[in-house]
């Protein structure tokens, strides 16, 4: 599960840090890529190799439509209107889904589920060692875009100051559609990566989503370093948590770090913005 | 006040009055009542974030700590439903004012992501507290409220009409509440603060001081608000603490028109009561829910009270007033349209 923390939680990092702005719809997002994942494979028979970048693409094309059309006109509009403009995608994607699919959660089979590797005495699933895999190279590819080439500088740039960035020429609702695109690409694979250990199910993305919340908190908002270092430390800390602690205290716990984090420290342990107001 | 605006504010209370009578379905009236349990909700939530500027996230978890503790009260120690309420109301403003002197220091969506975490935290624990809130099953059989004043017949708001009229006078005290609140000196400070943070300060308002008041103020009405809804629906789940039930709320606020006082009411009666009344089967309904919030934050950027409001001003007012021989004044309350 770290692993899809940390892969949601740099989407969203990635959408704070150069937007400068929340979105509740990524825990759907995360749902739809698992979702793409039972079609492609249980229906469309496409061998789970080949979905992951699939699922990623559908998923970053669905983000890039919500992010020109929908979040780009209204940016001027206020934090909390954008904000509950992202939970009515929310709200009509996890629904649309649901009508589609039904409630009822899917199992998916991937090729890798079940068989058991033993590197001495710590014992592994191969699905595991693939969600860790793609979730490593998919970090660094990002790191790579987005500190050296161009388009990953006009990103930042737009973080940095999204008036000046318009000035010297960079447009900026390409930019929205591009930061979305990414963002959705990460939680679409997500879904695919962990969807086969986790289940299809409409409301698989509001608890996943809450989680990366923390992880975004804890990390620093829109620090992907913090991200990456907080969500894998979480989804350790929670398998450990839920073994020893009672469920009241597991489930609060996060949340109650976070508090402490935003009070104490709210750029959190790895320095990410200091959002104004 | 002016002959117009009291012959429209009479003509209101009329159809309020009588709406009830009119509509004899039951299910009908039941629409009507949860429309108004969330017309008091949406406008605690615009107190803090409309009038005050605190955005919190968390105001689900007022709610639920209203309805939680009135129920509770009323299933556990038997004490009657008005002993409940207040105590519902009273827990929420204890709770919410550790809550505000902890978090109010900080603002915009930092609060918002803070007031979010607690309302989670109180999501998880009336669900897994079991020996006091009965865990996930929830609280059953809350009585409905009874009203034994000496020298009166005792009146039992066990139908959806007494009910009705019992919600009639909290969502009509609570409006004029709100009025006094914004037209005092506090609101007007408050409406300072939020508008431009930094010249408030120079003009000897301290911020954290108001914003703490309105913070309570509002959470107690938010659980008003929910102890109204337990006691109507006589069943509480720790459902009401989730994140969906505050989604609807702000939903309605900034679809109505948020730091207006009609907004919240307008927002609460659309998004409560059209899909309702259109009767789709579950998910549809919450897709066409979602359309509409999109497509009136798209178009209507301060929600659709105070275009409805300036139409009415323009015209029905000189129309009503040219009746009744005296000006409608155009200018009049423009503080409603900020």
């Amino acid at each position: 599960m770290g692993v899809a923390y940390v892969l949601i939680a740099s989407g969203l990092a990635l959408i704070l840090g150069a937007l400068g702005l929340f979105t509740f719809a990524h825990g759907e997002f995360f749902m739809a890529g698992a979702f793409v994942l039972y079609v492609s494979m249980a229906m469309l028979g496409i061998p789970y190799l080949w979905v992951l970048p699939l699922a990623g693409v559908a998923v970053g094309l669905l983000g890039y439509i919500c992010g020109r059309w929908i979040i780009y006109p209204m940016r001027e509009k206020g934090l909390m209107a954008i904000l509950l403009a992202t939970f009515g995608v929310g709200i009509i994607l996890q629904n649309a889904v649901l009508l589609i699919f039904g409630p009822h959660p899917k199992f998916i089979e991937s090729p890798y589920t079940g068989k058991v590797i033993r590197v001495g005495s710590i014992r592994t699933t191969e699905q595991d060692l693939v969600c860790f895999l793609v979730g490593a190279g998919l970090i660094a590819l990002l790191y790579l875009l987005l500190y050296k080439t161009t388009v990953g500088r006009c990103i930042r740039a737009v973080g940095d100051n999204r008036v000046g960035a318009a000035v010297v020429g960079i447009r900026l609702w390409w930019v929205y559609g591009l930061t979305w695109f990414l963002g959705c690409f990460l939680a679409g694979v997500a879904g695919a990566v962990i969807g086969p250990s986790m289940m299809a199910y409409p409301s698989m993305g509001s608890l996943v989503l809450f989680q990366a919340f923390v992880v975004l908190i804890v990390g620093g908002l829109g620090s992907i370093g913090g991200a990456v270092v907080v969500g894998l430390l979480l989804g350790v800390v929670n398998a450990v948590a839920i073994g020893f602690l009672p469920t009241m205290v597991a489930g609060t716990l996060g949340f109650g770090v976070a508090i402490l984090m935003l009070l104490l420290r709210p750029s959190g342990l790895f320095g990410g913005y200091e959002l104004s107001g | 006040m002016t002959k117009v605006k009291a012959v429209g504010l009479s003509v209101l209370v009329a159809i309020c009055l009588l709406l009830p009578l009119v509509i004899s379905s039951r299910y009908w009236q039941n629409v009507l009542i949860m429309s108004l349990i969330f017309v008091l909700f949406a406008t605690s939530w615009n107190m803090a974030a409309g009038f005050a500027g605190i955005f919190t996230f968390g105001h689900a978890a007022f709610f639920a700590i209203g309805a939680y503790g009135s129920a509770l009260m009323s299933v556990r120690l038997g004490v009657s439903a008005w002993v409940g309420l207040l105590t519902g109301i009273g827990v929420a403003g204890l709770v919410a004012f550790v809550v505000g002197v902890v978090c109010l220091r900080r603002r915009g969506i930092y609060l918002a992501i803070i007031t979010l975490c607690i309302s989670e935290i109180v999501y998880f624990i009336t669900g897994q507290w079991r020996s006091l809130t009965f865990g996930a099953t929830g609280v059953l059989g809350v009585p409905r409220p009874v009203l034994n004043i000496p020298l009166l017949p005792k009146i039992v708001f066990s139908s959806e009409l007494a009910y009705y009229y019992l919600l009639l006078i909290l969502v009509g005290f609570t409006i004029c509440l709100t009025y006094r609140y914004r037209n005092s000196r506090f609101g007007r400070a408050l409406i300072g603060v939020s508008e431009d943070y930094n010249r408030a300060c120079s003009l000897g308002i301290n911020p954290f001081i108001y914003q703490l008041g309105a913070f309570c103020i509002s959470c107690m009405l938010a659980g008003l608000s929910g102890g109204v809804y337990a006691y109507y629906l006589g069943i509480v789940v720790p459902e009401v603490a989730s994140i969906s039930y505050m989604v609807q709320v702000c939903a309605m606020v900034i679809v109505g028109g948020i730091g207006t006082i009609g907004g919240p009411i307008m927002g609460a009666i659309v998004l409560g009561a059209v899909p309702e009344s259109l009767r789709i089967v579950g998910a549809f309904r919450m897709i066409i829910f979602g359309a509409i919030v999109l497509i009136c934050i798209m178009l209507l950027p301060r929600g659709m009270y105070p275009p409805v409001k300036s139409v009415f001003i323009r015209l029905v007012k000189p129309l009503l007033g040219s009746v009744l021989g005296e000006s409608g004044h155009l200018l009049e309350n423009r503080w409603d349209t900020k």
